[in-house]
């Protein structure tokens, strides 16, 4: 077959596509259909890690997955992790501990950080660091992504009196 | 009233970014728009002998095909009008687009460039730079003296070479009579590439009147306009360029890259937008790299150390287009000399074109490689006068109100400090008490430099604030968030200035149309160019808010306080209005207040670009622990320690973040990445599993700090940092390897394989 | 967008050969994509149809039967990482799935793409080799089993005949006295190809003082994946010692069929086999000594 549709579930929700060539890649599918332009393309080969997606719950490069695979499948992009205004623990630890910069990368290091956790809710520090090895970052050294990430850990196993709202602008 | 400033505000952009809304290049959509594909130059050098699209013209979906031939007399490039748009007569570099399709979609693009046929009569290469400056080399740009140009830059006929600049104080040659010791080194510098994650795009649309627009990853929309305009000798109101977020700059970003060639597109495409989007092979091989150079450094000293006479000669390779080549070599040169008092200095620097990718701005603007060489050799001058390496620096390093190695006094200089502040950090009074074999028989070692940039000088930025009538402010600037945290800052400047909370704070979209002149976002300039225009902007607004005060009291503007959000007539405090009470008092049917503040430094000789002494200079240190293990050469740092003089921090967290970025990113350069070229100048490792950048297990232990050396003219005492945060990083790595194993690795990158080399010579000796 | 081709998704191995035997040499058959997609993207290969074979439930996972560790050529890298029998029977496969690539490459990547890429930098190659894997292979005129080392033809490539997939590797649980240990040098602690890799079996006797049988794998930037038969030679029927391991080291660098390239000059590669293998033998020994408990 060249082209087919697809249907899949993208943060929860059902997305159907008709006509999908096997050429385009789920990272393409993501972003040029369903218009979530949050997944990032770095180098289109898998070494960079921005395209990173959980994929029935797995973290890849969906520059490296076929979109056609996608069908009946479930993918988790940066869109899907915050609640309306809720913000994700990581992606609240993100931003409270200065780990975002140019931000190209966070997309895909939110969500190898998120597999990270819902694998191992308490990584140490060369756990994490292994965990997010695939996903390249020019601008902060990863110092602040991996306290970040730790921080993470620590309000995931113990939920907040309130909940972490992005509610408003800036800070 | 400073409330904010010094403070580590949360960046205003990181919700944006985590949540995946933040609108970089790659994510512009315009409705209509069509897809944009270069085919490029499989030749390093040779002659365009024909190009035949008769099949791509034939082919379904493409709207528009365009070649060099399209584009008579159109020749960019902000330092030298020398590089067209798409390659005109003959190609320079392998990867140099030759022609260009836009297409209804991305594979009919793709298909399309595969139709086009070019007919090349190959010329011989000139693959390094050295090679470029023999007798004989072929020439790659015939006639460069006639190329429109700057002031500063100097062109040598029938030659290779684009610019020579020099700087002289003293007598050299009566400085080496007057030394101990004179030292002679070489150190050389590899091409890198700034490797930001987000690649290169534009997306493109000339309008029915034949304006341009231009949307995309720029980092200077105002300089892009004015390249875009002369190149294409328009008048600057017909072009407007709009940058949105950047995913990594480096200073990889400005001036042309993606942007000609969708305009040489949207110029045929009847008025429907263009979108080029480079892959990761198309922005190492055809955006900007850095140039590689070589250093040969002179140094006489007395036999305390004191450094007498430097003569420092470059040679800097800047590939097939000049670019920014040629201020880097005017720029960086007279940094040559290091952040040292030397009374007599003879600096020379040569950019000379090569068959190989355009080399410009690159983090540093070319201080790294002088600070290898002059950081290098600052240890074997200490090894060999048997003084400490760090004694030795202190005892030379400029201090306020010094003459600096090209002649100009200087005014905040904080190298001093960064030098102790390292040492302190890494432990090195106490090094020697330190054990100099691991467990697993790593041999131990520590190295210290220190090193410093200057910035361009004049340039000049303007703000405007727009304070609405419920009293939140937008900031309207050009400078552009390259991820540096430029919005933050701006924002922590204005609100402290006004005293209005960082939530009631909006920002324009970097816009010709509508953000005044910036001269652009590189140089670390944009804190204090910038930061001081929106100072000013927002000193402009509470002027004015004090005035209409004034006259709603009735009382004369002298009575009256602003601050705080809120004025008040100095004898009667708890009588105050709000600004949006003032607004509203006096304009009850609606109205805005617009704060203005342009900023330009005072220049002494000329006014134009680069031609005057920097503004100011920024100085930073790193001390590095290293372990090599000796039976492999493998080199890794294990901690690395960082200063670096800010002026005036404006936000702590945000400078800190520039020196743990600044200090991976260095690590990458000094022992990871090199681009490679071969001799028919086929760049052979342009993806990022060939081409290595640190991962997120590469990275040491940083200890950072900040020195706060307050600079008269920036915004409260502040300055600029973001390139210096790597500068001195090479060096100590080098030094530290030096007093681990006892060998100096004198080439970048430091490849294992060169340390085993070198280890296994020096026993054989 | 990748070049064009034609996808099929065969769903079950019967399916997939005759998919492969009829469409001959413009197919290739995909498993987790990332090399395949990767040398598509960069040109380097342009099939006219994928075979996309990840459908066939039967050729994954990691069992154990009759004294045989059987891995199907569809198991990730990432499953082989974390399986239970890998980490105790085949440490030496764990040392080498575990530093390859990242998280979300290993994810993807099977130990069957891994072997069929024919990559001399291969490190689940050079540790299946080491460990004496044989292969069962089924193609249009039925099953085959062959030896790893009997796999690779010339550079890039394998014996597999036109419609042949390979299905199954089998190592046999190594009795005691054995252990194996693979490691590997590259530039960055991650992401990376071996420079140079060395995978080390050793089958001991007399309490694990002397070596029964040796086998050597290394990874290296040369044409093909291969055994150090040389260095087996100098370890087979000795007392080991570190003294024995650096003859071995140095028989190794010797014979190894690396030559100059960017990546690492000839002498380098050379030098550090040599002083590679000494490190990862002693890890083996120590695995051999102790088998039974996981020796990291």
């Amino acid at each position: 077959m060249k082209e087919r549709s697809v249907t899949l579930r993208i943060n929860g929700e059902i997305h159907v596509f008709n006509h999908v060539s096997v050429r385009k890649t789920l990272v393409q599918l993501i972003r040029d259909e369903a218009g979530l332009t949050g997944t990032k393309e770095g180098c289109g080969e898998g070494d960079c890690g921005t395209c990173t997606v959980l994929l029935n719950g797995q973290p890849v490069n969906s520059c490296l997955v076929l979109a056609t695979e996608a069908d009946g499948k479930e993918v988790l992009t940066v869109e899907g992790l915050s609640r309306e205004w809720d913000l994700h623990p990581l992606q609240q630890a993100f931003v409270e501990e200065g780990a975002v910069q140019c931000g190209f990368c966070i997309p895909g290091m939110l969500l190898a950080a998120k597999a990270l956790l819902d694998e191992n809710p308490s990584p140490t520090e060369a756990e994490i660091r292994a965990a997010i090895a695939g996903n390249l970052c020019r601008c902060t050294g990863y110092v602040r992504i991996v306290q970040a990430i730790k921080s993470a850990a620590v309000s995931l196993s113990s939920p907040p009196l309130t909940a972490a709202t992005g509610k408003g602008p800036g800070i | 009233m400073e409330a904010l400033v010094g403070k580590p505000v949360t960046r205003v952009d990181a919700l944006e970014k985590v949540s995946g809304a933040a609108v970089f290049g790659p994510d512009v959509k315009l409705v209509g728009m069509l897809y944009g594909k270069a085919l490029r130059s499989p030749h390093a050098h040779a002659r365009i002998v024909s190009i035949n699209l008769d099949a791509v013209r034939k082919l379904p979906g493409v709207r528009a095909v365009v070649t060099g031939a399209d584009m008579p007399g159109v020749l960019g490039g902000e330092a030298v009008k020398d590089m067209p748009f798409l390659a005109q007569g003959k190609v320079r570099y392998m990867g140099e687009p030759v022609a260009a399709v836009a297409a209804e979609d991305e594979a009919t693009a793709l298909k399309a460039i595969e139709l086009i046929e070019v007919v090349y009569d190959e010329l011989p290469v000139a693959a390094d730079a050295l090679a470029a400056l023999e007798k004989g080399a072929p020439l790659i740009h015939e006639g460069l003296e006639n190329y429109a140009r700057i002031s500063v830059i100097k062109p040598v006929p029938k030659s290779n070479v684009i610019t020579v600049n020099e700087y002289s104080k003293g007598d050299v040659e009566q400085g080496f009579q007057e030394s101990d010791e004179v030292f002679e080194d070489e150190f050389r510098s590899q091409t890198v590439h700034h490797a930001p994650l987000e690649p290169h795009s534009a997306v493109a649309q000339v309008d029915v009147s034949g304006r341009i627009v231009v949307w995309g990853p720029n980092d200077s929309p105002h300089r892009l306009r004015k390249d875009l305009a002369d190149a294409l000798h328009m008048r600057l109101d017909r072009v407007r360029v709009v940058s949105t977020y950047v995913g990594g700059g480096f200073g990889g970003k400005g001036g042309l890259k993606a942007e000609p060639i969708a305009v040489a597109l949207a110029l045929k495409a009847n008025h429907r937008p263009v979108k080029v989007v480079f892959t990761r092979e198309e922005v190492f091989q055809a955006t900007l790299v850095r140039h590689a150079a070589v250093v040969r450094i002179k140094t006489g000293v007395k036999r305390d150390g004191t450094l007498m006479a430097r003569e420092v000669k470059i040679v800097w390779d800047t590939g097939a287009y000049a670019e920014k080549g040629p201020t880097v070599c005017s720029q960086a040169t007279a940094a040559a000399a290091g952040p040292y008092r030397v009374p007599h200095v003879h600096l020379i620097g040569q950019c000379v074109y090569t068959n190989k990718a355009v080399a410009g701005a690159y983090r540093g603007y070319g201080t790294p490689q002088l600070a290898w060489a002059y950081e290098s050799q600052m240890d074997i001058i200490a090894k060999k006068l048997g003084i400490d390496p760090l004694d030795l620096r202190l005892r030379n390093i400029l201090r306020e109100g010094d003459v600096n190695p090209v002649g100009h006094p200087v005014h905040s200089v904080g190298v001093e400090d960064c030098l102790k502040q390292v040492a302190q950090a890494i432990g090195w009074q106490e090094r020697q008490h330190h054990p100099r074999v691991t467990e697993k028989g790593r041999h131990v070692g520590f190295g210290i430099a220190c090193g410093t940039k200057n910035t361009k000088t004049p340039s000049g930025s303007e703000a405007a604030l727009y304070l609405c009538q419920d009293g939140s402010l937008t900031i309207v600037t050009a400078s552009v968030e390259v991820g540096q945290g430029v919005r933050t800052i701006l924002a922590q400047i204005a609100c402290g200035v006004l005293g209005l909370p960082m939530e009631n704070v909006s920002f324009s979209q970097p816009d010709t149309d509508s953000t005044p002149f910036d001269a652009s976002t590189t140089s670390s300039r944009t804190t204090f160019h910038m930061g001081n225009a929106v100072k000013f902007a927002a000193e402009d607004l509470k002027k004015q808010l004090a005035q209409l005060a004034a006259s709603l009291f009735g009382c004369d503007v002298n009575q009256v306080v602003v601050d705080g959000g809120k004025a008040w007539l100095s004898e009667q405090p708890e009588r105050s209005l709000t600004y949006p009470e003032l607004l509203q008092k006096q304009y009850g049917a609606g109205a805005s207040m617009m704060g203005r503040g342009f900023y330009y430094p005072k220049s002494e000789q000329g006014k134009a670009f680069h031609e005057s002494p920097s503004l100011f200079w920024m100085y930073a240190a790193h001390a590095v622990q290293v372990e090599v293990d000796p039976k492999t050469g493998r080199v890794e740092v294990t901690r690395l320690a960082a200063a670096a003089d800010t002026g005036r921090a404006i936000n702590p967290v945000n400078c800190l973040q520039q020196i743990e970025g600044g200090a991976v990113h260095a690590i990458g350069t000094t022992l990871m990445e090199e681009l490679i070229v071969d001799k028919q100048g086929r760049m052979v490792n342009p993806n990022f599993h060939d081409y290595r950048i640190p991962t997120a297990m590469d990275a040491p232990e940083i200890l950072a700090s900040l020195v706060e050396a307050p600079h008269r003219e920036g915004p409260f005492g502040a300055k600029g940092m973001a390139e210096i945060v790597t500068t001195s990083v090479f060096p100590a790595i080098g030094n530290a390897i030096e007093d681990a194993v006892g060998v100096r690795i004198r080439d970048l990158p430091i490849r294992s394989d060169k340390v085993w080399r070198a280890l296994r010579e020096s026993k054989e000796k | 967008m990748l070049p064009e081709f034609e996808l099929f998704e065969p769903r079950d191995l019967q399916e997939a050969v005759a998919l492969l035997t009829e469409l001959g040499e413009r197919a290739r058959p995909l498993a987790g994509g990332t090399d395949l997609i990767v040398e598509m993207r960069e040109g380097r290969t342009r099939p006219g149809y994928l075979v996309d074979i990840k459908g066939l439930e039967e050729l994954k996972g990691v069992t154990v039967s009759g004294g045989l560790i059987v891995i199907g050529a569809l198991t990730t890298l990432r499953a082989l990482e974390r399986s239970a029998i890998i980490r105790e029977k085949l440490p030496i496969l764990y040392d080498a799935v575990s530093q390859m690539g990242s998280v979300q490459i290993r994810g993807r990547g099977t130990i069957g793409g891994n072997l069929c890429n024919a990559h001399a930098s291969a490190d689940g190659t050079a540790a299946l080799l080491a460990s004496g894997a044989r292969l069962r292979l089924h193609g249009p005129k039925g099953s085959r089993e062959i030896a790893l080392e009997d796999f690779f033809s010339s550079t890039h490539k394998t014996v597999l005949n036109a419609g042949e997939v390979l299905t199954h590797i089998h190592l046999s649980i190594g009795s005691r006295g054995c252990g194996g240990a693979y490691s590997k040098y590259t530039v960055r602690k991650a992401m990376e190809p071996a420079l140079v890799g060395v995978g080390v079996f050793l089958e001991t006797e007399q309490d694990g003082a002397v070596c029964r049988a040796a086998r050597i794998a290394l990874a290296t930037t040369g044409p093909r994946p291969e055994r150090a038969v040389r260095a087996e030679e100098t370890l087979r029927g000795q007392r080991l010692s570190e003294e024995l391991f650096a003859r071995a080291g140095e028989a190794a660098a010797g014979e190894a069929n690396v030559g100059s390239n960017w990546r690492t000059p000839e002498d380098y590669a050379r030098h550090l086999i040599k002083v590679l293998l000494p490190e990862v033998a002693r890890r083996a020994w120590a695995r051999a000594r102790y088998e039974g408990r996981n020796i990291s």
